[in-house]
């Protein structure tokens, strides 16, 4: 014990070798990183044999990593909506703002350490920093940063929110343009209720499907969203699209979707112990093929319309 | 001045060690207090990213003793990132950061002998005690703890989404434990505006005293309203009321669940900054004290600790962007959040100039100072992301938010923590706490929590929900799995290096070397009295006649780089007593 102790102490004292443990402390920690996946590979556990022993007999989900090969990916997908791409600039333009401001204020801190330990017989610099220069130079560098910042920021923001996010179809010509749904959230699936192919809520051959969404390409997607018993949330990573579904309110938002093909949908607000199993699909299809499948599914849903069947009558009527 | 008119000494054991009114004694009872729920907070943190790089295994050694099987279920994994958050936030941190070193400090520190109401101090503690009995016995509840996230919104925290009592002992907990910070607040404020000693003006309290001060403002502003949401949360699940309950549910209630966000966040918000006041107080000082020179900017830094303190009661809607806030509320929020980054630059701005061309001194304390400024500049910066509504929108209750929130208010809070711990145990326990060990505290602390953290910021980016029990059950995000082992290995071992300081503090306290009176060569008030502190604190009431950051001041006589508040530099006037107030004008009535 004795021994081992004072060999990590003399490995900690040598200011190089202080590196090397810094360094086999990322190896141990990054190693997983290197494997293909935390079951398909153990390299990684030879690198933390502490958890080795619990693993030996786990055979994490090696049926899933039959079923689908796994991509390592450290971002989320392309965009897919008109206003995705704003989310992605946007995103990027702050990195590089606080990636700048950070390494200067590492600069700033390591300087010192380096340059200004403490030696025999040195005396630091004596600066109260009260005086009238200083508080200038303070107030100089704080507005240049709310300027750089976050003013630069908020504009470019302002902009995303006015002509994207918030811009939401309203009027009737642009209403009448887009396609509707009504969302309900529910411990733990999403219903879907479109307007079929008259154009009208609560009517016999709207389309109300679970846990699957199907929308047109190009055409701007205005949705509504309550919730049947605790908050769920609409999220779409791949349209850069999250609403909140509130019982007791009705929350309004929109998308449109630029690309055709099977999106995920998500449930990003906790709603119990299922909250992480209301997976759902967003399928964007081009507009020939959706108009195909609105009148197919409009076909189907007038035949299995039963008016006595009030549970599936849940359009609201705040819209009457 | 005699000892007249303080309580007296005690002499029986449960006054002397249990129910003491001594706020030294108090101040080590919320110390241990907030170790111990740390250490269990923590322990529950490791088991949740287990779960999480692991999925369906058995969590090792322990996990036969809570789970069956040894297998976290989902339930059992929702309660322990509920317990997790509200464990650390009010049974860890709080205690640790205002209940521990604000008990024994802040009479130290401004030259009194105890708080002005030691009884509601000692009322206080047992108080939390009793929030903190209640939290842990919600735990053992047939139906399981409080699942529904430290915020517990509602619907899901009404019955509608829980059953059983452990969600509503959750929220009678967390009322309980909101009353003990409100008690602590009234006095830490009283005592700092009446106790003050002659020569103890307001810009001369060490910025330790004004964090604290400005949290305990915080405390006494905003606990009582997550306090009066907690009680109707508890009505609408005992008593059969509706005020979360909207019309359109079966239950046919006439509320609303948007209410209690707002409730929430009025007083969640604030409450970062009552958790991070108090570490901003203590590394503006520490830098100070270990760069041998004085704070720069000192009414600049009490200044924008004020503005913060002000600004961080109207910016709570940032947290409420994909509620459904009107357009124009959401971008005033956004604006004033923004407007809270230049009081935070400052600050930063200070430090930095603080420590260039100091003589610094690498201790322990100053690690953790320093890490402060790193841990906390990520999380900062990175909150323009979130504060930003448009990158918000995407960004919101992911994981980029865990890896921001945890890097600003855990983990700035705890580095804070630490480097009091490291600073003041001298004062507190005479007992030195070991450097070596406390330096592999630091690196082993500092290296794993970045990786943590900022994994967590990539998945978060990549677009992996938080609170997901198991995130290889969604398909898209089985690519991301090897990030979050990467989290789980990073946290394993910061969890480990905990140990390290636990070993550390124990064996120091009991067997570590003696500690002189001063051994960091400091001028605050509590360096002039002995080593542990006796039980009065000061022999003579102290008379204060500089500030507390005169490091370097070429004036100091006989080649030293520092003096106590208590001396006169050479060439300035000693302050006339009446800009002082009274000494003890409570405890002599
Ligand atoms: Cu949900
Ligand atoms: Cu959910
Ligand atoms: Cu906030």
């Amino acid at each position: 014990m004795h021994t081992t102790g004072s060999l990590v102490l003399n490995v900690l004292r040598s200011s190089r070798l202080r590196w090397i443990v810094v360094g086999l402390l990322a190896a141990v920690v990054l190693a997983p990183a290197s494997s293909a996946h935390a079951s398909a590979s153990s390299t990684h556990l030879a690198a933390a044999p502490v958890l080795a022993v619990a693993l030996q007999d786990a055979d994490v989900d090696a049926d899933q990593a039959d079923a689908a090969p796994i991509v390592k990916r450290y971002g989320p997908f392309e965009p897919a909506s008109s206003y995705g791409h704003r989310f992605d600039w946007l995103f990027n333009f702050i990195t590089i703002l606080i990636s700048v401001s950070f390494l200067l204020v590492l600069i700033l801190l390591f300087i010192p350490v380096v340059r200004d330990r403490a030696k025999p017989n040195k005396k630091a610099h004596f600066d109260h920093g009260s005086s009238l220069a200083d508080k200038r130079f303070t107030t100089i560098v704080s507005v240049t940063v709310f300027i750089v910042l976050d003013a630069l920021v908020l504009y470019f923001a302002m902009i995303d929110l006015r002509e994207g996010y918030w811009n939401i179809p309203r009027g009737e010509d642009e209403l009448a343009e887009a396609y509707q749904v009504e969302v309900l959230g529910q411990q733990w699936a999403w219903n879907f209720r479109a307007t079929g192919a008259d154009g009208e809520f609560g009517t016999a051959d709207d389309i109300v499907t679970i846990n699957h969404l199907t929308v047109p390409q190009n055409r701007p997607v205005v949705l509504n969203l309550a919730s049947k018993d605790v908050i769920h949330s609409l999220y779409i990573p791949d349209m850069r699209f999250k609403r909140d579904a509130n019982p007791g309110a009705v929350n309004e938002a929109w998308f449109e979707p630029i690309k055709s093909g099977d999106f995920a949908i998500l449930c990003a607000e906790l709603c119990g112990y299922a909250h992480y199993q209301m997976e759902s699909t967003l399928t964007v299809l081009p507009a020939d093929l959706f108009d195909e499948w609105e009148a197919d599914a409009s076909i189907m849903a007038t035949a299995g319309y039963d008016e006595d069947d009030t549970e599936a009558q849940w359009a609201w009527d705040f819209r009457n | 001045m005699s000892h007249d008119g303080i309580h007296p000494e005690p002499t029986s054991f449960w006054r002397k060690h249990v129910f003491s009114v001594d706020h030294k004694v108090i101040g080590k009872q919320f110390m241990w207090f907030g170790f111990a729920w740390l250490a269990i907070g923590g322990m529950m943190a490791m088991m949740i990213r287990w779960q999480l790089a692991y999925p369906g295994t058995p969590f090792p050694v322990l996990g036969d003793f809570f789970f069956p099987g040894g297998v976290v279920s989902p339930e059992q994994y929702n309660t322990l990132f509920t317990m997790h958050g509200t464990i650390m936030i009010f049974l860890g941190l709080t205690p640790l950061l205002i209940g521990a070193f604000g008990n024994f400090c802040i009479p130290l520190m401004i030259g009194a002998r105890d708080m002005i109401f030691p009884l509601l101090n000692c009322l206080s503690f047992w108080t939390l005690m009793i929030g903190g009995a209640v939290a842990f016995y919600s735990l053992t509840v047939p139906l399981g703890g409080s699942e529904a996230g430290w915020t517990g919104y509602p619907t899901l925290s009404t019955t509608v989404g829980t059953q059983g009592s452990g969600e509503t002992l959750w929220a009678i907990a967390v009322f309980i434990i909101g009353v003990s910070s409100i008690m602590g607040g009234i006095n830490y404020i009283t005592t700092i505006v009446r106790l003050r000693a002659p020569g103890m003006t307001w810009t001369r309290l060490p910025l330790t005293v004004w964090g604290l001060f400005f949290t305990s403002i915080l405390n006494v502003l905003f606990l009582p309203v997550i306090g009066s949401a907690m009680i109707l949360l508890v009505l609408d699940r005992v008593f059969g009321t509706t005020f979360y309950v909207p019309a359109t549910m079966a239950e046919g209630g006439a509320g609303d669940p948007i209410l209690y966000q707002h409730l929430f966040w009025i007083f969640g918000h604030p409450e970062v900054y009552i958790l991070i006041l108090p570490a901003w107080g203590y590394i503006s000082d520490f830098l100070s004290f270990f760069s041998r020179k004085p704070a720069f900017g000192y009414r600049i830094t009490v200044g924008a600790m004020a503005a913060v303190t002000i600004l961080s009661a109207v910016v709570y809607g940032h947290h409420m962007f994909t509620t459904g806030l009107s357009p124009m509320l959401g971008e005033s929020f956004m604006l004033l959040t923004m407007i809270i980054s230049v009081p935070g630059e400052i600050l930063f701005f200070n430090w930095l100039h603080t420590i260039w061309r100091g003589s610094l001194r690498m201790t322990t304390p100053m690690l953790f100072s320093m890490g402060v400024i790193f841990v906390f500049g990520l999380g900062g910066l990175t909150g323009i992301y979130l504060a930003t509504i448009s990158t918000d929108i995407y960004l919101h209750d992911t994981y980029f938010v865990v890896g921001h929130f945890h890097l600003t208010m855990a983990a700035s809070a705890l580095f804070g923590a630490f480097a009091g711990v490291y600073f003041w145990m001298p004062k507190m326990f005479g007992t030195v706490l070991n450097e070596f060990w406390g330096k592999v505290h630091f690196w082993f602390t500092a290296v794993p929590l970045t990786i943590v953290f900022c994994t967590m910021f990539w998945s978060g980016y990549a677009g992996m929900p938080r609170r997901y029990y198991d995130h290889t059950y969604v398909e898209y995000l089985r690519d991301l799995q090897h990030l979050n082992v990467i989290t789980t290995h990073a946290a394993l071992l910061l969890g480990a290096a905990q140990v390290v300081f636990a070993f550390n503090f124990i064996k120091s306290r009991w067997f570590g070397q003696k500690a002189t009176d001063n051994p960091w060569e400091v001028g605050t008030l509590e360096w002039t009295t002995a080593s542990p502190t006796p039980y009065f604190n000061f022999q003579e009431i102290p008379v204060v006649h500089c500030g507390p950051h005169e490091f370097s001041n070429p004036n100091i006589p006989g080649g030293a780089d520092w003096i106590f508040q208590t001396d006169v530099l050479p060439g300035e006037p000693a302050l006339p007593a009446t800009h002082a107030p009274a000494a003890e004008p409570a405890h002599s009535a």
